[in-house]
This record gives C-alpha cells, sequence and structure tokens, in this order.
C-alpha cells in the first residue's frame, strides 16, 4: 500500500500536507516564534534598538529539523516570512546568493497567501495601525486604489519606514512595495531585480531600472528587506543541513566563509531571525569547535537540541499516520500487532523517521515481530538500490521544478548550484578534478584532467552587456589559460545581441577557449546530483525500507548506476583535447547535446521506450511511459513494459524504477 | 744569657694540613686561627687551596656546591631557611648563589613545601611549569566556580561536577586510587545501583552546550567500578525507564573503533552513542 503519508520520509520544507504532532519538540518551536514575536515588539516599539537573533537547532537525522521549519511555516502563516537555504558545499555563500534565495522565496505561498504579499501586506497594515494578521485585506485597499493614489501611498509608505529605519535603501524598498501590485512579465521583472540577478535589457526597462542590482548592494538589499518585514512578518532565515560545510578534520574555507557570512547578518541586519540547523554530532565535533569567539557569541545565542519523541508521543505519531492510510483493513494498532507496537513504543533511539519507515514497512507487511534490522537484511542490495533510484528520481523531479522556476522567470539556473553540480560530477570521473576558481570573478572554476588545465566561466548573465563583460574577462583570461565558457542551451543568444556574439567569436578566437551549451538535462542532473549527495551527507538519503543510507553506498551507487562519465557535460568539460581545438558553436551541433530518441519499433533494443530509457537512464516506469506515449501515441503503458521487461539491458528496481543495465 | 728565650720547636706543616683537611672533610670548614701558627698559616692555607678547597678570610671551607650536592646525593630536601646547617662557612649570599648555580645547572630543584623553600635532588617527582600552570588554571576555575556558587543561596554544585574537575586536574588521584583499589572490577558485574552513578556519569560527561552525553565516556567514566556491558545494559534500562533518552549518531564515519563497540545498537542498523537525561533526577 503507498500513501502520501510516507511522502514524509523525505521531508518537504514546502509541503502543504502533512502531520504534526505539535507537542513534539514544542520547545525548539516555541523558541524560534519567541524570537520572531520579539523581533516584531522591539521593531513596533523602539525599532532603532531592533537587533538580529540567532538560534542553532540540532538533532540527529530524522529527528524532524525540516519538519520543524514546514510547522513553524504553517502555525505562523503570514505573521513571517520563511526562507529555507541549503548551503553550497563547493562554492562559498555571498550575501547575493542569500539575497537571491530570500526573493526566489517570498514568491512561495503559505496558506495559498504568497510570502512576498504577507509581507507587504503586513507591513502596510502595521502603517495603518491595525492588526498585522490580515495582510490580503490591506493589499486588496492597496490593490483598488486608482494607479495614481497607489504610488503616492506607496511613497507615503516608504517615507514612513524610512523615518522608522534610515538606512534602508529607499530605492529598493520601493520596488519591493511595488511588486505585489505588478502582475505577470513586471513582476517577474521586479523580483528578478530585487533577488540581485542580472536583469535583461526588457526587464529593466519594464521596471524602469537601469541596471541591475549591483553585488555591493546585497548587504543594504538584505539589511532592507529584514528591516521592512520585521513590522509585520520577520523574516527567518533557515540554514539547514550545515554538516555539509565540514570539509575535513580542520576548518576548511567553506565552514569559515559560513561563519563570517552569518556572523555579518547578524551584525548588519536588524530584525532577521537566522537559524542554523545541523545534525548534532557534526556540529559539535565539525561546526562549533571552528568557530572563533566572536562567531561564537553571534551565532550561538541559543542552541536547541531536538527530543526524540517519548512512547506517548510515538503512538499519537502512529495513530496521526494510520488514521490517513486509505482502506485501513482492521482498527488500530493495524498495521501492527500488539507486540510489534510495544518494541516499537519502547525502542531506544527512536527518531520520527524511523518510526514512520516502521510504519510503512508494517503496511508492506515487511519486518518482524522483534524487528532487528541485522534479522532482514536488504536482499542483495536491492532494497538499497530501488530507495537510491526512487530517492535520485526525486531530486531530478525537484531540479525539474528549479529549471522550470528558471524559465517562467526567464534567468539562468543560480550558478553556484551549478558550480557545485560541476564540482560534484568530478568525484565521479577518473582523472577529473575541479576545484573552485582563482580567476579573480573571471571563472568560477578550475577544470583538470591528465592532459589539460582550464577555467571554467559559467555565463549566467541575463543582460547582453554584463555577458559581454563577462566575455571580454574571459578573453583576457584566455590570452594566458586555457578557458571554458558554459552557458545554459536554454539561454541562447538572440541574433539581436551582435556585440555580445562578436565577443563571443573574439574569445573563441584565442584558440584557447572552448564553448559548452549546458542542456537541460544536464541542468538537471547536476541539481540532482549535487542534492543527493548533500543529502546524502544528512543523513536524509534512504534505502527501499526507509533507512538511511551512507555517503559512501550513496557514492558507490551513484558511480555504477547514473553513468556520470558518459554526461553530456562531463564528457565536454573532461574531454582531453588540444586546447582550442574544439569550438562546439562552430561546429554546427553541440557534442554534448543529447540526441533526439530514435523512434523505431523494431527490435526491443531500439524501441521507443528502450530510447526514451537510453535518454533518461534511470526513470519511474510511468515516466517511461509518459515519455514514449508522447513521442509514439501507440506506446501504451503494457506495450511499454513488455518492451522494457524483454530487454536484458534493462533493470527493474521493484516494479516502479527502471534503468540501463550497461552504461556506455 | 739569663731568661734566654726557649727555642721554639720546628712545625709541622703536613701534619697542620692533614688535620685542618680532616676537619673539613667532617665539618666542612675550619677558622684560619685553628691552622696552626701564624707563620706557618700561609704554607698551610697554600696546601689546602691546592687540594681544591677554599680559602677565605677567616675560614677555609669545602665548596659550597659540593657540600649541597653532597647532601642532596644522600637525598635531603634543604630548607632553604636553614641552609646553614648544610653548608658551613659562608655568608647569606654565597649560600644563595650556590643554590641558585645548582638549580640553574639543573643539579637541583627549588620546590615548595606549604609556605617553605626547600632545596631537593633533580631526580624528585615534581611538577613541570606547564603543569603547574594548568593545574592552577583548573584550580583557578573551580575556586571561581565554588565562590560564585558559595553566593548564590540556592544553587549548588553537582557533586559529580566537582570530582570530576578535581580528578581532571590530579589525575594522579583516580590512578592512586585505583591502584589502591583492590576491588576486582568483576564486582560491577552487577548492576545493583548502578542508576545514580550511570546518573552521576552522565552529568559529569554531558556537553554543555549540546545537553548530551557520549556514551563511550560515560561507560570510560564508569570503567572502573562497572564492566562495559554492566554500564550499557543499564542504559537501556534508564532508557526503557524514560529516564533517559538514548539518540542515534548522525556523525559521518566520527565514531572510531573502539567508541563504536562502546555505543548501543540502535534500530534499523543504526548506532546509539548519545544520552541524556530527562525530567528529574531518579532515585
Amino acid at each position: 500500500m503507498s500513501s502520501p503519508v510516507f511522502e514524509a520520509l523525505h521531508a518537504d520544507p514546502w509541503t502543504e500536507d502533512f502531520v504534526d504532532l505539535t507537542t513534539l519538540n514544542a520547545r525548539a518551536a516555541d523558541a524560534i516564534e519567541e524570537c520572531v514575536q520579539s523581533v516584531r515588539a522591539v521593531a513596533r516599539s523602539a525599532p532603532r534598538t531592533l537587533r538580529s537573533a540567532s538560534i542553532v537547532v540540532l538533532g540527529p537525522p530524522g529527528a524532524g529539523k525540516t519538519h520543524l521549519f514546514s510547522r513553524l511555516r504553517r502555525h505562523l502563516g503570514p505573521r513571517a516570512v520563511f526562507v529555507h537555504i541549503r548551503p553550497l558545499v563547493h562554492a562559498p555563500m555571498t550575501p547575493r546568493f542569500v539575497l537571491g534565495e530570500v526573493v526566489r522565496q517570498l514568491g512561495y505561498a503559505t496558506h495559498d497567501l504568497l510570502q512576498l504579499n504577507a509581507l507587504v501586506g503586513s507591513l502596510f497594515a502595521h502603517l495603518s495601525g491595525a492588526a498585522t494578521s490580515f495582510p490580503s485585506t490591506f493589499l486588496s485597499e492597496y490593490q483598488q486604489l486608482a494607479e495614481v493614489d497607489r504610488e503616492a501611498s506607496l511613497d507615503e509608505a516608504v517615507d514612513r519606514v524610512l523615518a522608522l529605519f534610515p538606512e534602508v535603501d529607499d530605492g529598493y524598498l520601493r520596488r519591493l512595495l511595488q511588486a505585489p501590485f505588478a502582475t505577470g512579465a513586471t513582476q517577474r521583472a521586479l523580483l528578478a531585480w530585487l533577488s540581485g540577478r542580472d536583469c535583461d535589457v526588457a526587464q529593466l526597462s519594464r521596471i524602469g531600472a537601469t541596471a541591475s542590482l549591483s553585488e555591493e548592494l546585497a548587504m543594504p538589499a538584505l539589511r532592507t528587506l529584514c528591516s521592512v518585514a520585521s513590522l509585520g512578518a520577520p523574516i527567518v532565515l533557515v540554514m539547514d543541513q550545515l554538516e555539509n560545510l565540514i570539509e575535513g578534520a580542520a576548518p576548511g574555507p567553506r565552514l569559515i566563509g559560513y561563519a563570517n557570512l552569518a556572523a555579518e547578518l547578524v551584525d548588519a541586519m536588524r530584525g532577521l531571525v537566522l537559524v542554523h540547523m545541523a545534525l548534532d554530532t557534526e556540529w559539535n565535533r565539525g561546526i562549533e569547535p571552528a568557530l572563533n569567539l566572536s562567531q561564537r557569541s553571534r551565532l550561538l545565542m541559543r542552541t536547541e537540541t531536538l527530543a526524540l519523541p517519548t512512547p506517548r508521543e510515538r503512538e499519537d505519531l502512529l495513530r496521526l499516520w494510520i488514521e490517513r492510510l486509505p482502506d485501513k483493513p482492521a482498527p488500530y494498532p493495524w498495521p501492527f500487532t500488539e507486540k510489534r507496537l510495544s518494541r516499537v513504543l519502547a525502542a531506544a533511539g527512536m527518531t520520527p523517521r524511523m518510526l514512520l519507515v516502521e510504519c510503512q514497512q508494517a503496511v508492506a507487511g515487511e519486518g518482524s515481530e522483534e524487528g532487528e534490522a541485522e534479522d532482514a537484511p536488504l536482499e542483495s542490495g536491492i532494497g538499497t538500490a530501488h530507495g537510491l533510484a526512487a530517492e535520485w528520481e526525486r531530486r531530478v523531479v525537484a531540479a525539474r521544478q528549479v529549471l522550470a522556476e528558471a524559465d517562467q522567470q526567464r534567468t539562468s539556473v543560480d550558478a553556484s548550484r551549478v558550480a557545485d553540480g560541476l564540482l560534484a560530477i568530478a568525484k565521479f570521473v577518473e582523472g577529473a578534478r575541479v576545484s573552485a576558481g582563482a580567476a579573480q570573478g573571471a571563472a568560477q572554476l578550475l577544470v583538470e584532467n591528465s592532459a589539460t588545465t582550464a577555467h571554467v566561466g559559467l555565463l549566467h548573465q541575463g543582460h547582453h552587456r554584463s555577458l559581454a563583460a563577462a566575455l571580454s574577462r574571459l578573453t583576457e583570461l584566455a590570452a594566458r589559460d586555457a578557458v571554458i565558457a558554459v552557458r545554459e542551451r536554454s539561454r541562447d543568444f538572440p541574433p539581436t545581441w551582435k556585440d555580445t556574439l562578436v565577443k563571443r567569436d573574439t574569445l573563441l578566437a584565442t584558440g584557447r577557449a572552448r564553448w559548452i551549451w549546458l542542456e537541460p538535462d544536464d541542468v538537471v542532473r547536476l541539481l540532482a546530483l549535487d542534492a543527493l549527495l548533500q543529502g546524502a551527507r544528512s543523513g536524509d538519503v534512504t534505502n527501499g525500507r526507509g533507512e538511511p543510507v551512507d555517503v559512501a553506498t550513496v557514492t558507490d551507487w551513484v558511480r555504477s548506476t547514473l553513468g556520470v562519465p558518459d554526461w553530456g557535460i562531463s564528457k565536454a568539460l573532461f574531454e582531453t583535447g588540444e586546447q582550442g581545438d574544439i569550438d562546439e558553436e562552430q561546429s554546427g551541433e553541440p557534442a554534448d547535446a543529447p540526441s533526439a530518441p530514435e523512434i523505431t519499433n523494431g527490435s526491443p533494443d531500439h524501441s521507443v521506450a528502450m530510447a526514451v530509457l537510453r535518454q533518461l537512464r534511470i526513470a519511474s516506469l510511468e515516466r517511461v511511459v509518459r515519455e514514449a506515449s508522447r513521442i509514439d501515441p501507440r506506446a501504451t503503458r503494457a506495450a511499454v513494459l513488455a518492451e522494457l521487461e524483454a530487454n536484458e539491458g534493462v533493470r527493474f528496481f521493484g516494479r516502479s524504477i527502471v534503468c540501463v543495465r550497461s552504461v556506455g | 744569657m739569663a731568661g734566654s728565650r726557649k727555642q721554639k720547636a720546628a712545625v709541622d706543616v703536613t701534619a697542620l694540613v692533614s688535620q685542618a683537611r680532616a676537619t673539613l672533610e667532617a665539618d666542612g670548614v675550619v677558622k684560619l686561627k685553628e691552622l696552626g701558627p701564624t707563620a706557618e698559616r700561609a704554607r698551610v692555607t697554600d696546601e689546602l687551596r691546592a687540594m681544591g678547597f677554599e680559602v677565605m678570610k677567616t675560614v677555609v671551607r669545602r665548596p659550597l656546591e659540593a657540600q649541597l650536592s653532597e647532601a642532596l646525593e644522600r637525598g635531603a630536601f634543604i630548607p632553604l631557611k636553614s641552609i646553614a646547617t648544610f653548608v658551613r662557612g659562608a655568608t647569606v649570599a654565597e649560600r644563595q648563589a650556590a643554590v641558585s648555580k645548582l638549580i640553574a645547572q639543573g643539579r637541583a630543584l627549588k620546590v615548595l613545601r606549604e609556605k617553605v623553600e626547600m632545596l631537593v635532588p633533580s631526580g624528585t617527582n615534581v611538577l613541570s611549569r606547564e603543569e603547574v600552570t594548568a593545574l592552577l588554571r583548573a584550580l583557578g576555575n573551580l575556586s571561581k566556580l565554588l565562590t560564585k556558587v558559595s553566593k548564590q543561596r540556592q544553587a549548588s554544585v553537582l557533586r559529580a561536577d566537582l570530582v570530576e574537575q578535581i580528578q581532571a586536574a590530579f589525575p594522579e588521584l583516580l590512578s592512586q586510587a585505583r591502584a589502591r583499589n583492590d576491588v576486582p572490577r568483576g564486582n560491577g558485574a552487577s548492576a545493583d545501583g548502578i542508576l545514580p552513578r550511570l546518573l552521576d556519569a552522565l552529568d559529569a560527561t554531558r556537553d554543555e552546550r549540546l545537553g548530551l552525553s557520549f556514551i563511550p565516556q560515560v561507560v570510560n567514566h564508569l570503567r572502573r567500578e562497572f564492566t562495559p556491558g554492566v554500564v550499557r545494559t543499564a542504559l537501556i534500562d534508564a532508557a526503557g525507564q524514560g529516564v533517559i533518552e538514548l539518540r542515534p549518531e548522525g556523525g559521518v564515519n566520527r565514531l572510531t573503533k573502539d567508541e563504536l563497540e562502546l555505543c548501543l545498537p540502535g534500530p534499523q542498523g543504526t548506532r546509539l552513542s548519545w544520552a541524556r537525561r530527562l525530567g528529574g533526577r531518579a532515585s
């Protein structure tokens, strides 16, 4: 029996539908809520004395750290703005990255209300002297005003905020307040500008800006956001999975960079509630010892260690989950026997996730009354592979969503995340090495293989001038070193960007530069791989039984199953050719562009289903059916299943996940 | 000639020297006027000087460092206040200089016993400078803690914390106690009465920031009294009683092999490596 209840095994901070036992970890939730209330109260009564708060929330894997985020988000609703950030693993986190994440997540909704609307609406409510519980009402009032009147009201609001917080950037604030009332492309342009992304000409002209937000304005922009939000819906910035910052025994630059950034945020922001979440043991051994006294005093204002559920809480949780299961054949304690239930309730060290796994196994008729994991090992690792395949599929879906969001915003995926992905694939390509670049901003990464070394510039810019400037910097770099320019295929240059096209030709003419178009599928793979490896480090990647899988097993699975060296981006990035002799743009079709699935209905090897599967490498059966039927409407589920089953090169994980057995 | 002077007998300088040397060996010092007739005194002192004795204005003496070294070699602990009883024929300044020289040469050590400064042989087991500094710090902390507690009427100190701090400052106490302990460790096979000791151990090993105690540390803390097996069983019992909470290891391969062995098996293949006290103290 499959149920959405068991989706909670993989905590989604933005899920609207989840089971919550509010007594569990109420102390940590209360601590954060108190901070939010305190920030709001001080912002209203004595704004000049307003400071930021910082809380550390620790717990073992599956204890409910991410769940806590979902709970608070749902509980506080429009009374706070929640931002959830996974740290960048390979690139340093900058104020601009944080700003981008904050504004991106202003576009997320809680209780069907966009956080952007909650922020601006509650500010208006406060400025009107009303309660801030119903921000939509105030937004509607502003919405109904004639545009001239609304602009005048916005100006007045800006003036009043400036009187309270003189340090806010009025230009930024003006556009922030305009955003909820803008529609369609204008709102997207406003959000793109507010997030610090490089806007294209059309976006800038649409919002009346002359340039995108520069790097040095990221901190003032963040300060403005935090100050303004503190009056109605304070920003709760949650940095999750911080254990991924640990690089080795000694504190590495990522961790130190994070500590510096967090300390700076605490110092420079007014009214920000900063929450650091990490595995308790990793924080204790790897993170906190690396912090200096000054950083500790700023980050560790309060520490909350999540408790595990008591037997009573376990029973309550089980009842909540089981209640939501469809078609229950027997009353509670079904699916458990009394004996098994007693064991589960009494077992030491049971996290909520473990409890859910027990419930899932009981529903599936797996496990025993004694229930020792050692008694029922996963057969030949199939369960592990099945679970990992499902985990991969889940992250691919999430990455596709990120890509779709970026497409909708007419922008590139965050270059830092792409850089993380590129650094991640290097682990799986023999002889390849990728490190953070040191080319003064011209290139983000340095790629080395047995034959060559090259700087990699990720060209994510949306504006032709910014892009031209980046190309010029790369051209300068190419005068002495090999250079690889990477840009998403979806952000191809329009023919009107003549100057930019000339700059690109100049770069390629140096003879030391290569151009790689990053295909959407590769972007998805990079994001998914990075997320999978981070999840593994945090104990969030599980096998078929929902039990955590260690990093080494995940890495082995990736190596043996995903065929990373054969990905288009891997081949293009790490190929060993003479420097500068590859110009895929000039050669017509990019080498890394995946070929369209071959559509024939002859032998099983050349079936539509196989062509789709070869393209996807690993996917759910449903997806293969969906893709195949799109290409060939005659491809029914039964036909696809029959084709795949008949092919020895296909491996099934359970009945829902399939992959190509031999990758190459 | 009437009243003629009686002719003086010849003086045996060698005998005088031998006599003086015997006195010097025995007493360490001899006065110049005791060396014989004034006329011969210069010859005698020359002989003694040639033998390595020190000829001063009024006395001849054995070298001060030799006098001190000999005393130390015999195992004497020499109070500096009464050093004159060990060193003869020297002024205060000379004695101090000799002491400093010996210490500088590493041939003697100066220690404080209560309020008395003493010179002891170089091989004596004393604390190094670093140990003194560390102890000073540990005791300073302890002193501060006790002072603070004494000022708060309703506050006290966990006995386990006190013992832990004192043992940390004076590890010798622990090893001496272990050496003296004639109770075989096998006695610890019984879990009777272990819970209070277990809770003390949890308190003593608790990481204050996390509020958690690392189980291998808890087991080692109680190793003198109980076998690891007994402690592990007691941990599970305590968790069953709801007195403590056992928590799974979240770290990435951070446990050593020894630590892994001391941890408890948890659900779904995990290892329980941390414990936390819950609620009030069990009796």
